[in-house]
């Protein structure tokens, strides 16, 4: 039992065939859709987004395109090389695209007082950086740089990063399918602290900081209806559920997204053997109420994932 | 010995002994060969590792703190348990001859804290105060003390052989760890102060503020990553300058002291915008920072989204802050509980422990995590059963307490604790 035999995720390159043979349907991440995966400290949610590059990784006509703003390329890497999976080739077939957002400085204030630092020094040219600071690098990866004058054109930004990544997958193969994942919204979040441009910025911003979630929310929408345009994309979104006191924005989500997972730590508390529920809402395509979905179990190993039934044992 | 006559079954003792010899001249292996000074693979992921001074602690964590995360330590309600662990962490890397940096944000001056870290303890001052330890709880508990000054077994006396062999299996343990180079992790004594002259100045930093350098720059936050980003980057530097992660590579500790204080500076969405960008830098680097986080002045959200960027949160809570000690837990001074269990490089937790919520108490010279254990219940109840009764009692009960402490207290239990007063040898 995996996540995408659970909600029923196949897909089969002949439709007429898929009725007359089940064997030949792969699993793989449905297209024009949002999906939302929630999590809490306890039970962290990353191990989804594992999970999907895998079913990914393993069709030839589809790709991800991944926002890290939580973990490093060596991060993603190392974890794929244990599921069977090599990024690295991946990106070399133009199936896998990533774009840093935490390791190379994505806040335009680092390097303005960087700048700044070495000026007091006077040191005139940039030093070199060396091998340990470069981090890991096997092929050029995108660099998210906050350097737009406000948050809503930084989205727009990453809007555009998105899309762009979309249409060069397509000239590439017009058959490709692309999965656009966020790892995790609520960092974005940091970036709306756009303190660094001038004084009355800041106190508009402070005045607009309840706004913010609407901004990122309009992110989500504009991807949303991209997707749903082109039917050949999907958009997955990380986010954590216990970071805001009101939850009126992870409501807000629940009601925009298609289907969302919810990961959540058991009830009775901690376990060695199992980490977790994942329980599911879908809305409904022909009258969309919100269906729930039989909630599952899940442990995570070393080199792989068990999902199952509530009260199964695991095999 | 005659090798004359070569048999099936002749040791070969002469070559056998020179091959120890020689082997012995290079005991270490070449893998162990590379590593830093002061860190390890770990056994589960292979992560490198850095001890954080307090073995108890490694082994809760799965082995030490990957280099390159953030470990936060959640700071305790009305006592100062955490600058222990604080203490431990700087001690450490002073004794690995690793590059510290520490910096309190609550106005504390760094040399306040840094020359009163505590002294390390050889290996054979470790194992007096462990028997000294025992023979402290021996007396405590009052009853077995008098009879028995050795590890003498009454009742399952058949055991006796076993506790001896495991015994001398320590102490030649102990001898063993004292050949060793250098340990990964040390012990240290809170009864004395590390000597300053040990400590070597160019691979210490500090960083204080004055309210003047506050006012100069925007945000706190993003002066103090300047600083942290050009030392890191610094011992990065000298590091890759000897070609691949080797023995000589220094590796950089980093201690914030009280982070996230509003008393330091109020801006909220800054301290997460740090972390972030702190995380980012250490990713890539050789050093590894801890965290403590006054946590609760905050609101349980903005707690758990300063948990979420750091990689392993922990925290530490005095009884005495909690209101009152536990029956159960009379001898500890309060609970340590792991919050968040760091994925560094792996799909699975990096480390996988039996629970979350551990006891800990102070030793004389040292502190003690311990797994929360309830004695079976006759035995507690002796145990906390007030001095002066048993005194009185004490020349007629000696020999049946010290029975009952020896693991027969659950099956005469049923008489209930107080029975234990009165109740009469034919108990038995």
């Amino acid at each position: 039992m995996d996540l995408f035999s659970h909600l029923n995720w196949y897909k089969s390159n002949n439709q007429q065939q898929q009725q007359q043979d089940d064997n030949n349907s792969k699993p793989s991440i449905p297209v024009g859709k949002l999906i939302v995966l929630t999590d809490t400290l306890q039970a962290e949610g990353s191990f989804i987004i594992h999970h999907l590059l895998q079913a990914s990784s393993k069709q030839s006509d589809s790709g991800v395109c991944l926002l890290a703003l939580n973990q490093s390329f060596y991060h993603y890497n190392s974890v794929g090389r244990k599921l069977g999976y090599n990024l690295q080739n991946e990106n070399a077939k133009n199936k896998f695209s990533f774009i840093n957002g935490m390791s190379s400085s994505p806040y335009s204030w680092i390097d303005r007082l960087h700048a700044q630092q070495m000026e007091e020094e006077g040191v005139e040219e940039e030093p070199t950086l060396d091998n340990i600071s470069k981090g890991f690098q096997p092929f050029p990866i995108t660099r998210l740089l906050n350097n737009q004058p406000t948050f809503s054109q930084f989205l727009q930004h990453i809007y555009t990063l998105f899309t762009q990544d979309h249409q060069k997958r397509l000239n590439y193969n017009p058959l490709s399918q692309t999965t656009f994942i966020i790892d995790n919204i609520n960092i974005l979040n940091t970036f709306n602290n756009l303190s660094n441009n001038n004084q009355q910025n800041q106190n508009n911003n402070n005045n607009n900081r309840n706004n913010y979630n609407l901004d990122i929310l309009n992110l989500i929408q504009y991807l949303h209806s991209y997707v749903n345009d082109n039917q050949n994309c999907s958009i997955v979104v990380l986010f954590h559920s216990d970071c805001n006191d009101d939850d009126t924005f992870f409501k807000l989500l629940q009601y925009e997204s298609d289907i969302t997972i919810m990961v959540n730590s058991l009830q009775t508390g901690y376990s060695k053997d199992i980490d977790g529920q994942i329980s599911f809402l879908q809305k409904n395509q022909t009258n969309h109420s919100l269906d729930i979905i039989q909630p599952i179990h899940y442990k995570v190993l070393d080199n792989q994932i068990k999902f199952f039934a509530l009260g199964s044992r695991m095999q | 010995m005659s090798v004359n006559k070569p048999t099936t079954f002749t040791r070969k003792q002469p070559a056998a002994a020179a091959g120890g010899q020689s082997s012995s001249s290079s005991p270490i292996t070449p893998s162990a060969n590379k590593l830093p000074g002061g860190c390890k693979l770990s056994l589960q992921n292979g992560n490198l590792l850095t001890s954080t001074g307090l073995g108890d602690l490694d082994d809760i964590l799965g082995g030490g703190i990957p280099i390159g995360s953030i470990l936060m330590v959640e700071e305790d309600i009305n006592s100062s348990f955490y600058m222990f662990l604080l203490k431990y962490f700087l001690a450490e890397g002073i004794t690995q001859h690793h590059g510290v940096f520490f910096s309190s944000l609550i106005g504390h001056d760094a040399f306040d804290i840094l020359n009163k870290l505590p002294a390390r303890m050889t290996r054979q001052e470790e194992l007096d105060a462990d028997t000294e330890e025992q023979s402290n709880q021996r007396k405590q508990h009052g009853g077995s003390g008098g009879n028995s000054g050795s590890d003498d077994l009454k009742i399952a006396w058949r055991y006796q052989n076993y506790i001896d062999a495991e015994n001398a299996k320590k102490a030649s343990g102990a001898t063993q760890q004292q050949n060793q180079s250098s340990p990964f992790c040390h012990a240290y004594d809170f009864t004395r102060k590390m000597n300053i002259q040990s400590i070597d100045p160019n691979h210490l930093h500090t960083l204080s503020y004055t309210s003047q350098t506050q006012s100069e720059s925007s945000s706190p936050y993003r002066s103090l990553y300047m600083e942290l980003q050009q030392l890191v980057q610094k011992y990065n530097q000298s590091a890759s300058q000897g070609g691949p992660i080797n023995e000589s590579t220094k590796i950089l500790r980093l201690a914030l002291q009280s982070f996230a204080s509003p008393l330091w500076s109020n801006d909220e969405e800054g301290v997460i915008e740090f972390l972030h960008s702190l995380k980012g830098l250490l990713r890539s680097s050789v050093s590894v920072c801890v965290i403590t986080v006054p946590t609760y002045i905050y609101s349980e959200s903005f707690v758990k989204k300063i948990s979420h960027m750091c990689d392993t949160v922990v925290s530490i809570n005095s009884f005495s802050g909690m209101g009152s000690t536990p029956e159960a837990f009379q001898e500890y001074l309060g609970m340590f509980t792991v919050k968040k269990i760091a994925r560094l490089n792996t799909l699975a937790p990096s480390f996988n422990p039996d629970m979350l919520s551990f006891v800990f108490k102070m030793r004389r010279r040292t502190m003690a995590i311990e797994k929360i254990s309830l004695q079976p219940e006759f035995s507690r109840s002796g145990d906390s059963s007030s001095s002066d009764q048993q005194d009185k009692t004490k020349s007629k009960k000696e020999d049946i307490v010290s029975k009952m402490k020896s693991g027969s207290g659950l099956l005469c239990g049923a008489g209930g604790p107080k029975s234990q007063i009165g109740s009469s040898p034919l108990d038995f």
